[in-house]
């Protein structure tokens, strides 16, 4: 724990929280389950002096089904909440396992699902302790000048890795955020910028206060697949999430694919995306597909692109594609 | 700036003025001097410092104490009921389960909230509900025979969850 | 065996019940009024000269107590091996440099821990960065920058084995960066080779793993009025501790108390006096108060101690019905900046591996090499994981190469009882290890399972299995040398042992009370156990080197032995019988064919008080670990006795081989261990299964990952030890040899299962999917680069 003195603020209206964000600017951060906040308050890298508890907002945690059949998610609501859900295991049964396998029990217990969507980005420098970061110069991310992951470019690449986005931009979910100007909503994948040092692209003052995931379309299924050391308290190495619609002939209609722990924002795969697409069901393993679904990947990793973990993303593509195929086979209508 | 929080810790009232960067695990430790709650690693990855909070277990050494403030939580100090055990601490005294007994407090919080949640979880469910507590002593495998023992008993409430008589006091 | 009544029961320990509640008490937990809280100033730099270390503003700043730096340490330096070749090397606090990152410079004692970083802040090091070295081989070459430019020998002694209050003697210049060797050879080696039917030579890696027990490292420091120095520390041995701490602050050992603690977990890493506990006693002695460091798990996992990164070079030549005609062997490790035990772990590697397999000829080489990374310790095994994954490996492949069946090819050349350890004389008076070899076989289905991997049915899945076997000291002649221990009646029949024994989660307490119960003929509720402190109980030789229930077990026996020798004696006077006519039973004794004349065992002592002077029978007893050692055996040579009995273990691991990823699941490892006798059978099944699932991290997972003499992984989210999805089926059994010196015929369980897994998984690898890999950990890259290059020359293949 660093010395670092912060002030404490528990607003009980959104409004108010908004305000407070808004008047102490980058020196302020939302507070919300801190299994990401509070490490990083830790190691000292945190900029934040201000910290705003949403713990005292009413509402906002409710997981509910919508009038068109989708769901509506307050982005307060635990992932813990978001995993038991018979609601999301219902809609978007590859939101309740990303949801599942994030972090730990413990940690799924405090985290949120805003929490998850707004996740900063990790590098090795970054999420270290001050006396660790004491034998290098700080990084970019940590206020300084380089990136040692990347130093011919010298562009921060830290990676992002929440287990959660990639379902919701595979589904088109759209987020809420409450601003000074008012709410806006969005595409989750509009969130992100893509750059490791400000990983999302809204303003410091936004809370994410809302998750909506539209009604599935018939005939469709969803998948999560991550791949991490163990099976627990581990971030992805890498996670992808698919969301399938097959033709009245059972081929696919719509592929949507996505990753995460690639790059420094969830990314889709639309090449392979559009492969799929017209195509037959792939079995689970079809090693052609894989090569192809690897081939598609591109320069999509940035950093420890090792040939394994490229192939290692084809098979996965191809698995979450055929499993969230097989829950669209079993549709039936509600 | 200090914070006044009020922090109900196994069924007691405390009254307390902290920084607000304080965690939840420093309050309980230092401050109330209920040292049952370890510190492991002190990034959430290790289970060591679980508590209840309103019957959920979370990672105390990342709760800011501000935050648990009007909750009500629960250490492994308040598992033990009328002087006798809980059943599934029996169970782990019974098993071998503790050897160092390092990750013991966090692994009893974990198991009793999973037993209160769902009295007869299926062992996937087990397996998960623990994936969170790390031991490097007991390789978990009669941390895991504990628990299965512990739920046995605890369908069964007439039977007394009695340890082995050489047990001492 | 059967007529006992409290050992070889699998009875609850008799520390569960604290442990379980949250009173148990470690060292962190402790609170004493006026307690300030300390923090170490830490190198930055992996090698830099220290020109000055200002510290006047942090001693300004309010709220800290004490800051104390290499100038309040007089030159003093410690280390775990302090012998006239290997004299101690690391300074507590810097002295004129650092050499590694993590060095300790300064420390401070503050009223809270926000505090005390603070001031560490304030601390200005002027400093000179040195170019430094990262790798044995680099270090070994030729003009590669001196990690230590002297040896500072002292009069140091055997008998003074341990830290010095000043530099006895001028500093020898040292002109490379070996910190130790070790060099055996015997038999006709040339002749071997030459003779033999076929050769074959392999080389193995191991990266450095971390013990990484649960409770971070931790010291409290408080002096009383009388000059003495109180202290609870991490530890493993307390006497061990209290004589070295006592040598380096110049008092007397009965001036250092070590106070108990239990200690959540040390596997090795808690056995060396560490620079944070020399600077807690600093710091309380200037601030006049208590003082609490605890160690954060970054500085546990870099600043304490790790295993070794391994190179082992193995050359074997055999018969053409597999006997082992010559070996040769070659370890080199990476020590660190100091040598830690360097010295120590490349004679273990000679040592742990000898009583495995009859080697008529033999040539051994160990290397320990200094570098500016961190220093690295015993962890479980010590040495014994590395040397048996390369040999058990590289027999694995003779195995294939003469076309025997493994088993056979073990059973062939395994040691059997009464053989004589090569240059130690060390005589197997019992050993189990061909038993366990069968009984690991056929309980994990060898013969069914071994070269089937197509059972699965898959393309992508393959199933294998492979074994491994190894062998362990039973304690070892190592300060203090022997155990003692005191039995003290109470007038209700019960009694208290006192033995210096720490509970450090191996169940100690409970089986040397378990022994106790048993010789005196009580239930083991009657015994209550002191332990763990260097006041209230007399000398043990410690919890390390596998000797705790051999020799003070051995000592709790003879103690007990004594206490009910007197208690008859005094019946024998209260009842006008002869000893030999009593027999005691249930706290009674009573004259055999006469019940009618008993005296319960309260009435005995409380007559033994009335009648005997005050006598209220108190027993004793004492054990050398190594009876008829002589003063000091070599680490350079490996001569002279080092223990009184060996462990054994075979294991055999089944393994499945996801071949598209690369991902090995462990399904099952079956152990058996000959531990002699168990004396409690649940906790040495505790022990197994703790040495495979630690075992199983380190073959699959667990990885220091050192890069320019930094640690990036140095904590608990990427230092990934096994979590409860890892665990595999176990099955573990244990052979009973009936060890003649052992107490009720135990010895060794606590490390040996630790050493059969790593080989026994990578044999079952290449059973599984016809690859070799020879670098542990055994990571899906490295399986799937032995499989790619396996597909592309078009069969089984060796992979790095």
């Amino acid at each position: 724990m660093t010395a670092t003195r912060i002030e404490y603020h528990a607003p009980s209206t959104l409004a108010q929280a908004v305000a407070l964000l808004e008047e102490h600017g980058h020196a302020a951060a939302p507070l919300a389950g801190g299994t990401d906040l509070v490490p990083a308050l830790k190691h000292g890298v945190l900029q934040a002096r201000h910290l705003v508890s949403l713990a005292r907002i009413p509402g906002h945690r409710e997981i509910a089904i919508t009038a068109d059949g989708g769901l509506s998610i307050g982005a307060f609501a635990t992932l813990a909440d978001v995993a038991r859900s018979p609601l999301v295991g219902a809609v978007c049964p590859a939101l309740a396992e990303a949801a599942v396998q994030a972090g730990s029990p413990l940690l799924r217990n405090r985290g949120t699902l805003g929490g998850n969507v707004c996740l900063d980005t990790r590098c090795w420098y970054y999420n270290q302790t001050e006396a660790w970061r004491a034998s290098r110069p700080p990084c970019q991310k940590a206020g300084g000048q380089q990136c040692y992951v990347n130093q011919k470019q010298n562009v921060c690449v830290a990676l992002f890795s929440a287990d959660t986005p990639a379902v919701l931009i595979t589904v088109g979910a759209r987020a809420t955020l409450a601003g000074p100007a008012g709410e806006r909503a969005v595409p989750v994948e509009a969130l992100y910028s893509g750059e490791g040092l400000q990983p999302l692209a809204k303003s410091g003052a936004e809370i994410l206060t809302e998750i909506a995931v539209p009604a599935p379309p018939a005939r469709s299924g969803t998948a999560y697949l991550k791949h991490s050391p163990r099976d627990s308290i581990d971030f992805p190495l890498l996670g992808i999430a698919a969301a399938v619609a097959l033709s009245g002939g059972g081929t696919i209609a719509s592929a949507r694919i996505a990753l995460t722990g690639a790059r420094s924002a969830p990314c889709r795969l639309p090449e392979l995306e559009a492969a799929l697409a017209g195509g037959p069901v792939p079995a689970a393993g079809d090693r052609e597909l894989a090569q192809l679904a690897t081939r598609s990947l591109g320069a999509l990793f940035l950093t420890d692109a090792v040939p394994h973990k490229r192939r290692l993303a084809g098979l996965m593509a191809v698995d979450a594609v055929e499993r969230a195929a097989a829950l669209a086979q079993g549709w039936r209508t509600r | 700036m200090k914070e006044l929080v009020q922090l109900s810790v196994n069924g007691q009232t405390h009254d307390l003025v902290v920084r607000p960067e304080r965690t939840l695990l420093d309050v309980l430790r230092e401050d109330l001097g209920l040292t049952g709650s370890k510190r492991g690693c002190d990034l959430g990855a290790c289970g060591a410092c679980a508590v209840l909070l309103d019957g959920r277990p979370v990672s105390s050494c990342l709760t800011l104490a501000v935050e648990a403030s009007g909750h009500e939580i629960v250490t492994v100090e308040g598992l033990a009921r009328g002087g006798g055990l809980h059943p599934v601490q029996e169970a782990f005294v019974e098993h071998g389960a503790v050897q160092c007994g390092f990750c013991t407090p966090g692994m009893l919080i974990t198991v009793t909230a999973l037993l209160d949640e769902r009295p007869e979880p299926t062992e996937a469910e087990i397996l998960e509900a623990l994936s969170g507590n790390l031991c490097r002593c007991t390789g978990y495998v009669k941390v895991l025979d504990a628990v299965r023992t512990a739920i046995r008993r605890m369908r069964q409430p007439g039977l007394p969850g009695s340890v082995a008589p050489e047990v001492r006091a | 065996m059967s007529d006992y009544t409290v050992v070889g029961k699998p009875l609850p320990r008799v520390d569960a019940r604290e442990k379980v509640t949250g009173a148990a008490g470690y060292t962190a937990d402790v609170r004493l009024p006026g307690m300030l809280r300390g923090k170490i100033l830490r190198s930055p730099w992996p090698h830099a000269r220290i020109l000055n270390v200002d510290t006047s503003r942090a001693e300004r700043l309010k709220g800290v107590h004490a800051v104390v730096t290499g100038r309040d340490t007089a030159g003093l330096r410690v280390a775990f091996v302090d012998t006239p070749r290997y004299p101690a090397d690391e300074p507590p606090l810097a002295l004129d440099r650092v050499r590694y990152i993590g060095d300790e410079i300064a420390a401070v004692a503050a009223v809270d821990a926000e505090t005390a970083e603070e001031a560490l802040r304030l601390i200005r090091v002027d400093h000179e960065e040195l170019p430094a070295v990262f790798t044995a081989p680099d270090a070994l070459t030729p003009g590669a920058p001196l990690v230590h430019e002297a040896d500072y020998p002292g009069k140091t002694i055997w008998e003074d084995w341990g830290a010095r209050g000043r530099p006895q003697s001028e500093p020898v210049p040292r002109q490379d960066n070996v910190a130790a060797r070790t060099y055996v050879e015997f038999g006709d080696l040339g002749g071997g080779f030459a003779g033999a039917h076929h050769v074959r030579e392999d080389r193995f890696e191991v990266a450095p793993v971390a013990h990484a027990p649960l409770e971070p490292h931790a010291a409290v420091a408080f002096w009383d009025q009388g000059g003495k120095l109180n202290m609870h520390v991490s530890s493993m041995g307390i006497f061990y501790k209290r004589f070295v701490l006592s040598k380096a602050l110049g008092l007397p050992p009965s001036h250092v108390r070590i106070h108990k603690s239990y200690v959540g977990g040390a596997f090795g890493g808690k056995i060396d006096v560490f620079p944070y506990e020399i600077a807690a006693a600093l710091l309380s002695r200037k601030a006049g108060r208590p003082v609490l460091i605890e160690l954060s798990r970054e500085e546990s996992l870099t600043t304490t101690r790790m295993d070794f990164q391994a190179t082992v070079r193995v050359k074997t030549g055999v018969s053409r019905e597999g006997i082992i005609a010559a070996q040769d062997i070659q370890v080199v490790v990476d020590t660190g900046a100091y040598r830690g035990t360097g010295p120590v772990v490349i004679f273990l590697c000679y040592s742990y591996n000898i009583p495995v397999y009859r080697v008529p000829a033999l040539r051994y080489e160990g290397l320990a090499v200094y570098t500016n990374n961190p220093v690295k310790g015993p962890k479980r095994g010590h040495g014994a994981p590395f040397i048996r994954f390369a040999v058990d490996s590289h027999m694995d492949m003779l195995a294939e190469d003469l076309g025997i069946d493994m088993v056979e090819l073990m059973r062939r050349n395994a040691r059997s009882q009464g053989e004589v350890m090569p240059t130690s004389g060390d005589v197997l008076r019992s050993c189990g290890l061909k038993d366990a070899i069968e009984a690991a076989a056929r309980d994990g289905g060898w013969g069914a399972k071994r070269r089937q991997s197509h059972w699965t049915g898959s393309e992508r899945f393959k199933r294998g299995v492979g074994l491994s076997a190894c062998s362990m000291f039973s304690g070892s002649p190592y300060y203090p040398f022997a155990s003692a221990a005191v039995l003290k009646l109470a007038d209700d029949g019960g009694a208290t042992l006192f033995a210096g024994t720490v509970e450090m989660g191996q169940g100690s307490e409970t089986t040397l009370s378990q022994i106790a119960a048993e010789e005196l003929g009580v239930p083991l509720s009657d015994i209550r156990i002191v332990s763990g402190d260097t006041e209230l109980t007399p000398i043990e030789f410690g919890s390390f080197l596998s000797g705790g229930a051999f020799v003070t077990g051995k000592a709790v026996r003879l103690a007990a032995e004594d206490a009910r020798r007197q208690l008859l004696e005094m019946a024998a006077r209260l009842l006008e019988a002869d000893v030999r006519d009593l027999e005691a039973r249930d706290k009674v004794v009573s004259v055999k064919g006469a019940a009618h004349r008993r005296l319960s065992y309260g009435a005995i002592i409380a007559a033994s008080v009335k009648q005997a002077s005050g006598d209220p029978i108190i027993g004793k007893g004492y054990h050398k670990s190594v009876p008829d050692a002589g003063l000091h055996p070599s680490l350079s040579t490996a001569k002279g006795r080092w223990t009184e009995a060996y462990g054994f273990a075979a294991q055999l691991a089944e393994v499945e081989v996801d071949t598209w990823t690369g991902r090995v699941r462990v399904l099952r490892v079956v152990t058996y261990h000959d531990c002699g006798f168990p004396l409690n059978p649940q906790i040495v099944e505790g022990q197994i299964e703790g040495c495979v699932s630690m075992a199983l991290g380190q073959t699959l997972q667990e990885r220091v990952d050192l890069r320019e003499g930094q640690v990036f992984n140095p904590d608990f989210l990427n230092y990934r030890i096994p979590i409860t999805h890892d665990t595999p089926a176990m099955v573990s059994g244990m052979i009973h040899s009936q060890e003649p010196h052992g107490p009720f015929g135990a010895k060794e369980v606590g490390e040996g299962a630790v050493s059969g897994v790593m080989a026994a998984v990578a044999n079952a690898v290449y059973d599984a999917a016809g690859v070799r890999i020879t670098s542990l950990p055994i990571m899906p890259a490295r399986v799937l680069a032995a499989l790619d290059a396996a597909r592309a020359r078009g069969g089984r293949q060796e992979g790095r």
